[in-house]
């Protein structure tokens, strides 16, 4: 084991992965750094956005490792071709807000193409992003979207992806950057489709999805201390989700409030609410609840921070909605239960 | 250069395949209810030109207006049939339909519901290429990406053209322009052209008349020699023109003249080619065989269809990554 930073993690999943298999290739903007420099003796400028791919363009050379010119739909529509082709694209679209340029490739032609082809054309790409605003991609079927919470079920999470025979979108959060945690020194990777318990608990349970999960331990622990047993669940993979996992969860303790940075409406958070009362009803003790970042135009990307913390939910948020189901729990707040400033 | 007769009767047979593939679709679709989606006829030479040109390996993706560039591919007209008929003994299991359908053993990959959707993918599979041989600059095949005049003004046309050039992808962008997108004229929506466009980038380019398959051939042919040696990619725009409407069953004669289209059909593909086939010494007989060939395996294919097993849920269920009733991922 080793104490590693999220994005270290990440980093050290796909060094792997590309030694362990040949037909990985990286692709996007600034992966490798200071493309066509080489002959001045420049490489690895960032060691690519954020420090993901630091050291790959060196081990893996740049037909590998090969920096992409601003051309989001160009180059994630190139990947479909490299995996039709017999590659595994590892392919960096930097923020959420850029994937909209890349949708037609991504919802038209990288979701439907193993299953409209009968499994003639298979699609082992991964797209990595970082941002919450996951909800839009999760709506269509084809599409794996997953989202790690810390260090751990990054490397795990990014290997899962690379190796899956499907288009696996991984969600990163700038939140999370830096964040720290014990990661065995092999690759391994984490099922896709299951959630996991981080914390167990009898009173209500807590679902975070990627960085919301660490605000849900701080929040359970705070709880915690006021003598509120909290169970927090992870729920890793965002799309197709682990209803049988949540479920069972929701089932032992009676109460769910999702903790969600993406926005509310038609949202994951919304989803997850339906399906647990449409499964649960008769064992609920309250209805289930969404925390969500409130539906406020704002930038996902070097916006405001002070706009952005404003409107994202808050450890305070969690504990008091907690709170005000544990205590009134037939009041209907579920729907907006923090726009209504329970 | 004059063509071989090995090679102009390849190329007759192709136009010949694409033709009486239509004409079947048309016969059989509109009897039985089945849609015939968005017809090729007039536009063949384009499709056998290039086919006929292509080398072993080489690999094609395709637009909205496939089903031409499927036959003239090589794929299997039995299946493909079946397919058009939604049966779950087609090609992709009928799934993909007239838009969708691949066959990428014979190098097809398909066509696309979104103008423009494919150009990508191309380039993509055009830089597997290029990784996948000894040397990336001497890639061991082609890749062909057809686009029409529409697609032309889609934006991720230049991105995939600047992608193509500054890696050399053995990429052949092949513009086929029927002179209309739906109902819009090329002239009215497009400034400049789209060779002018492409030479800015320092694209080979090329026009060729898209009703003469042979001048396709050949202009198709020295694209791939560029592609396959390292040179880059080529932008092809071959004028032709479609006698149905964007769809069949599309009033066309609301927006093209008659006079227009009477044009065109006087310059039809197949005349052409066969008047130029006799000049190359093949008799009147073999065209004949080559025409009643192809008009006799399209019909097999589409009475095949007709007995096709039509698709239910129970198909597709337990192959869709969700399982459809729990919502959840379905493990393997």
């Amino acid at each position: 084991m080793a104490r590693l930073k999220y994005w270290q993690a990440c980093n050290e999943a796909l060094r792997l992965e590309m030694r362990r298999d040949p037909s990985v290739v990286v692709l996007g903007e600034d992966v490798a750094g200071g493309a066509g420099r080489e002959a001045e003796g420049i490489v690895d400028a960032w060691g690519g956005p954020f420090g993901f791919t630091r050291g790959l363009v060196q081990e893996f050379g740049t037909d590998r490792v090969r920096d992409t010119p601003i051309s989001e739909a160009g180059f994630v529509g190139l990947a479909a071709g490299l995996a039709a082709g017999g590659y595994r694209p590892w392919v960096d679209v930097m923020f959420t807000e850029l994937l909209p340029l890349a949708s037609d490739q991504l919802v038209n032609r990288i979701a439907r193409t193993r299953f409209l082809s009968a499994g003639q054309i298979r699609m082992p790409l991964t797209v990595k992003t970082f941002g919450e605003c996951y909800s839009p991609l999760c709506h269509y079927p084809g599409l794996i979207c997953v989202a790690p919470s810390d260090a751990f079920s990054a490397k795990g999470l990014v290997s899962a992806a690379i190796r899956c025979d499907e288009p696996v979108i991984v969600f990163d959060s700038l939140r999370l950057l830096r964040h720290e945690s014990e990661v065995p020194e092999e690759n391994y990777v984490l099922e896709l489709g299951r959630s996991r318990v981080l914390r167990t608990g009898t009173d209500l349970t807590l679902l975070g999805i990627g960085p919301s999960a660490q605000l849900c331990l701080t929040a359970a622990a705070e709880l915690g201390s006021a003598g509120i047993s909290v169970e927090v669940v992870d729920l890793m993979t965002l799309s197709p989700w682990d209803v049988t996992g949540v479920v069972e969860s929701v089932d032992r303790t009676g109460r769910l409030v999702v903790v969600d940075f993406d926005h509310p409406d038609c949202g994951l958070a919304a989803t997850i609410c339906a399906s647990v009362a449409e499964r649960s009803w008769g064992r609920l003790l309250a209805p289930p609840t969404r925390i969500s970042l409130l539906p406020v135009p704002i930038m996902g990307m070097d916006g405001n921070p002070v706009l952005s913390s404003l409107c994202t939910p808050s450890q305070d948020d969690v504990v008091r909605v907690a709170r005000a189901i544990l205590d009134e729990p037939l009041t209907g707040r579920s729907a907006r239960a923090r726009n209504l400033g329970v | 250069m004059t063509l071989g007769q090995r090679t102009m009767l390849a190329l007759y047979s192709r136009l010949c395949l694409c033709r009486e593939f239509e004409r079947a679709l048309i016969s059989y679709g509109t009897k039985d209810g089945i849609s015939v989606g968005h017809p090729y006829s007039g536009q063949e030479a384009v499709a056998a030109g290039v086919c006929t040109a292509l080398a072993p390996g080489d690999q094609l993706v395709s637009t909205h207006r496939s089903h031409g560039h499927a036959v003239a591919m090589g794929c299997d007209l039995g299946r493909l049939a079946l397919e058009l008929y939604g049966s779950a003994e087609g090609t992709c299991h009928g799934r993909a339909g007239e838009m969708f359908v691949c066959q990428p053993d014979v190098g097809y990959f398909g066509g696309t519901q979104i103008v423009g959707g494919n150009l990508a993918m191309g380039a993509g599979l055009a830089l597997a290429a290029c990784l996948s041989g000894s040397a990336p600059s001497r890639p061991q095949r082609a890749v062909v990406a057809f686009v029409g005049d529409g697609g032309v003004n889609q934006g991720v046309l230049y991105e995939v053209l600047n992608l193509a050039a500054i890696w050399a992808l053995p990429l052949i962008v092949v513009v086929e322009d029927n002179g209309y997108a739906q109902t819009t004229s090329t002239d009215y929506s497009t400034a400049g052209s789209v060779t002018k466009r492409a030479a800015g980038y320092d694209i080979a380019v090329g026009e060729v008349d898209g009703q003469v398959a042979t001048e396709v051939y050949r202009s198709f042919l020295a694209a791939r020699e560029r592609a396959t040696s390292g040179g880059g990619p080529t932008v092809l725009r071959a004028v032709t023109y479609r006698y149905e409407g964007h769809f069949y069953g599309d009033r066309h004669r609301r927006y093209r003249s008659p006079a227009e289209v009477d044009r065109w059909r006087a310059r039809d593909p197949l005349e052409i080619h066969r008047s130029q086939l006799l000049e190359a010494g093949l008799t009147e007989g073999v065209a004949l065989e080559a025409q009643e060939s192809a008009r006799q395996r399209c019909a097999e294919a589409f009475e095949r269809a007709r007995q096709g097993r039509p698709i239910t849920f129970r198909d597709v269920e337990g192959d869709a990554l969700v399982d459809p009733w729990s919502g959840e991922l379905r493990r393997a």
